[in-house]
């Protein structure tokens, strides 16, 4: 599984342990977001740290997240750089998301 | 039916495992026979042994009595018969030598005077006949008393004499007693021998069965697995076909390099190996003004190209609502941002699979060089001024269509000059990857297009589409589709040309 979870002060983060983010992993990762909600679990981070390359249905498969996730919760992106964030930027998803530098940046957003 | 019932639950229950459990279910019962009677046969084999050592034992218990018969028979009687003719040869000469004695004693006793050392020699004499008598005797009474083994024995020691038939028919009981041990002992023997083939043969049927059941088993499964790769091999060759149909469908949507008023536009598009999502095209919208626009459908596939499919249509659709829209607003950047606007919300409203794509759209009124370029998530397009002297990237991202609903759009307007060039390109190219792994990035796109300013329109494109392409590798499919679209404008308003709608629908 390329997605690690933890609980930092009630929130569930959830961090992405490899370089590649493409359609291969589109489906479980939004199925890992779905069972999290079904789970109870509303505040949720997802780290993107490790990830070097992210192409347009992984791009798509976070923003279906964040549609799973809105309703019901709320979601925070940390650790988008290169050419992640350039994808935020250039696709204006960095106005759709609220995203923030580092893991505990999120916890703090999301207990504040 | 209960039985049908468990028949079916069986079937069912075994075409469950995996074969090499199967297989070794089926050779573990012969396995466990085997072993089975191989310890029966063991065991016989040691019974066995016991009956031959118990022939072997009667055989030379007969050997030794048939000896003994014969010893008997041929030396020890000959002996006794010997030692008894020799006392009676005795006795006869004692006899002789009595009546000689006798006649003596008659002579002597007549004469009875001579001598009386003469008498003591016959007194001496007498007692020996006496004795040797008395000796024969004692033999002869004794032979009635013996068993067969004092008489075996008393004969090999020649110390006795007996009744040849009543010797012989003694000897003949035994040799009688252990030939009938011999043959029942035979006769289990050869039923042991039975035993042993039956067993044999039992062991080698089970073994040969069960090693053809497997065999056959083992057949039938590879014949299966051969019919599913086949049919597997089928289908993805099929699935292969339909989707160089759909990539070739795909690229002959793609307009001819042509110059539509005054703008030039030439473009190269690669399908990648498994079907991307890229399409582009230009047109005129009125008499002077032209459209064109660059999309990238996210994902890869049919459904990509299926989406690519339908933007193409809904484009060409578009043109009289865009038309409308210049009417109505008379200013390119507002056409172009509600234009989009609308379409993206119709675009969310028709479809829920979550597809999106990024375009890059734009509008050229041909008489001034006025250009209003919307960028919904589609990279940023490079402008370069005549001669090479400027080059910059446009814009500053935007929605993608199709991901958020009332999203709204800017727009970058500029002024194009005579000879100034825009390059609009899909991820695809910036994102192709070389055998290490390393993009070919805007950067090296930047200075190729600046490098080939002063050469015609599609000399620029073949040297970007063969740099893109060395960079990949000779050979190697693109992981994503690859499209460039390059235009110049020329500056020179020409003649309105009378529009023929004809001309724009026409699939090409």
């Amino acid at each position: 599984m390329f997605l690690d979870e933890k609980t930092v002060d009630g929130v569930s983060c959830i961090s992405f342990n490899q370089e590649r983010f493409d359609a291969a992993k589109v489906v479980q990762f939004k199925q890992f977001f779905v069972d999290a909600v079904a789970a109870g679990k509303t505040r949720l981070v997802l780290d993107l740290t490790a990830v070097k390359f992210m192409d347009s249905s992984a791009l798509g498969a976070v923003v279906a997240v964040l549609k799973t996730v809105g309703a019901r919760g709320d979601l925070v992106l940390c650790g988008a750089t290169g050419i992640v964030a350039e994808l935020f930027k250039l696709t204006r998803m960095d106005r759709v998301f609220v995203i923030v530098a580092s893991e505990a940046d999120a916890v703090a957003k999301l207990n504040s | 039916m209960a039985i049908q019932n468990l028949n079916s639950r069986l079937k069912s229950w075994f075409s469950q495992i995996d074969i090499e459990t199967k297989v070794s279910m089926i050779l573990i019962a012969p396995t466990l026979l085997s072993f089975a009677v191989l310890v029966g046969a063991l065991l016989l084999k040691q019974s066995l042994n016991q009956s031959t050592q118990w022939v072997s034992h009667t055989e030379a218990v007969m050997l030794q009595i048939a000896d003994s018969k014969f010893h008997f028979n041929n030396l020890s009687l000959y002996h006794l018969r010997y030692q008894l003719s020799a006392e009676q040869e005795y006795l006869k000469r004692y006899d002789r030598a009595y009546l000689g004695l006798n006649q003596s004693m008659v002579k002597l006793t007549t004469l009875m005077s001579d001598s009386q050392q003469q008498q003591g020699k016959l007194e001496t004499l007498l007692q020996l006949i006496g004795d040797r008598t008395g000796s024969h005797r004692k033999l002869i009474s004794l032979r009635g008393t013996l068993t067969p083994d004092e008489v075996i024995k008393a004969a090999q020691a020649k110390t006795l004499i007996f009744d040849d038939a009543e010797i012989l028919g003694l000897f003949d009981g035994m040799l009688a007693t252990e030939a009938a041990l011999l043959q029942s002992r035979r006769a289990s023997e050869h039923d042991y021998y039975l035993k042993l083939e039956a067993a044999l043969i039992v062991l080698f049927i089970i073994i040969a069965s069960s090693l053809l059941f497997a065999d056959r088993f083992l057949r039938r499964d590879m014949r299966l697995k051969a019919d599913l790769h086949a049919s597997l091999s089928e289908s993805h060759h099929k699935l292969q076909q339909e989707l160089a149909e759909a990539r070739n469908t795909l690229v002959a949507l793609l307009p001819a390099p042509t110059t539509i008023c005054n703008v030039r536009f030439e473009w190269f598009f690669e399908a990648s190996n498994h079907v991307g999502g890229d399409i582009m095209d230009y047109f005129q919208v009125d008499e002077h003004r032209v459209m064109f626009y660059a999309v990238d459908v996210s994902g890869h596939g049919v459904t990509a190209a299926m989406h690519a499919f339908t933007v193409h249509n809904d484009m060409l659709a578009s043109t009289a609502h865009i038309a409308e829209l210049l009417a109505h607003f008379g200013d390119l950047s507002e056409t172009a941002t509600s234009f989009l606007t609308l379409y993206n919300s119709r675009y969310m409203r028709k479809t829920d699979t979550g597809e999106y794509f990024t375009m890059l759209f734009g509008i050229i009124d041909t008489r001034t060089g006025e250009l209003a370029l919307v960028q919904a998530g589609h990279p940023c397009p490079l402008l370069m001024s005549a001669g090479g002297r400027d080059i910059r990237c446009l814009g500053e991202g935007g929605f993608p269509i199709g991901l958020v609903e009332d999203a709204s759009y800017e727009a970058v307007q500029l002024s194009l000059k005579r000879g100034d060039r825009l390059c609009v390109y899909s991820d695809g190219v910036t994102d192709c990857e070389n055998a290490k792994h390393s993009v070919f990035g805007q950067q090296k796109l930047k200075s190729l297009f600046r490098i080939m300013h002063d050469q015609a329109l599609d000399q620029c494109k073949q040297a970007i589409y063969e740099q893109v392409k060395n960079w990949r590798g000779l050979g190697q499919p693109f992981n994503d589709d690859v499209s460039c679209l390059i235009l110049e404008f020329n500056g020179d308003s020409a003649p309105i040309q009378k529009l023929e709608r004809d001309d724009i629908y026409v699939p090409r």
